[in-house]
């Protein structure tokens, strides 16, 4: 066991012998820059994605068009005579039909 | 609130170097290991605070593994491809004291080549950034006993394969 940790130990320290190609502290300013900014920029945003915006977009656009482009049914104003007569008058009863019958046969000159 | 520059300057000029080496060892070149690098601080900076973090180090490289892990599954790296960079992080530049070390240390560079991926992820972190063993199973993702066999079985390996250098020199 003594053994494996002597060739531990070796090995660490030839670790700390070797010294690896280290670019990084060349990036630091540009790659903490670019953190930075995207950070902030992750937070201001407040927008949906694009995509999303795209489609919205669209299909309000669709709707407008529709909306244009087909005709729409002619709808009498409420105030129209025809519009309350035949919607608030009632059905003529047998007896009124009789009568008003009886009234035109009265009123003709017959030959 | 994300982190201010001085936090993640100390956190850059803390772990940068050690994070560029484990990223390489996934990416096996310098470029790629620069751009997960940048992912790595620009997922930093996104962080509301630093001070919750039981352990910074093993938080910090279980990230840079997480973003590793991604990067592979998009590009289904060739691991038998560009082996050049891998060896010179590996390898180093000799800056041995003397003819034995600079001797020994180009046979460990070459021995650290051949044992595989995830032996050789655990032994850098082990031996170059000084991980603990629970430090790495955090980093990795994988059980406590797991990160030690493995660690184990590369030294073991290392072993076998620097033993006749190993024992001419000592």
């Amino acid at each position: 066991m003594n053994h494996d940790d002597h060739f531990e130990n070796k090995l660490q320290s030839l670790t700390r012998e070797l010294r690896r190609p280290d670019a990084t502290a060349q990036w630091k300013e540009e790659i903490l820059a670019r953190a930075l900014r995207e950070a902030a920029t992750a937070k201001v945003r407040v927008l949906p994605p694009r995509w999303l915006m795209g489609a919205w977009a669209g299909a309000w656009a669709a709707v407008l068009v529709l909306k244009v482009a087909v005709p729409q049914p002619s709808i009498q104003p409420a105030s129209s005579p025809f519009t309350v007569t035949s919607a608030a008058k009632p059905e003529p009863t047998t007896e009124t039909l009789l009568a008003y019958n009886r009234r035109l046969t009265l009123n003709i000159d017959l030959p | 609130m994300p982190l201010t520059h001085p936090e993640l300057e100390r956190l850059y000029d803390a772990h940068a170097s050690g994070l560029f080496h484990y990223l390489a060892t996934f990416t096996k070149n310098e470029a790629d290991a620069r751009d997960l690098l940048q992912d790595v601080f620009i997922k930093l900076a996104r962080l509301d605070e630093l001070d919750a973090l039981q352990n910074e180090k093993a938080f910090v490289f279980r990230l840079a593994h997480n973003i590793a892990i991604d990067w592979l599954r998009r590009r289904k790296v060739r691991w038998d491809s560009e082996e050049r960079l891998i060896k010179e992080l590996e390898g180093g530049q000799q800056h041995a004291s003397d003819p034995d070390t600079t001797a020994l240390s180009a046979h460990f560079a070459t021995a650290m080549q051949s044992l595989p991926d995830e032996q050789r992820t655990i032994a850098q972190l082990k031996l170059w950034d000084g991980l603990t063993f629970e430090e790495i199973a955090h980093t990795q993702n994988i059980p406590l006993n797991t990160a030690a066999s493995r660690y184990r079985y590369a030294i073991d390996k290392l072993r076998t394969l620097l033993r006749p250098i190993y024992e001419e020199l000592t």
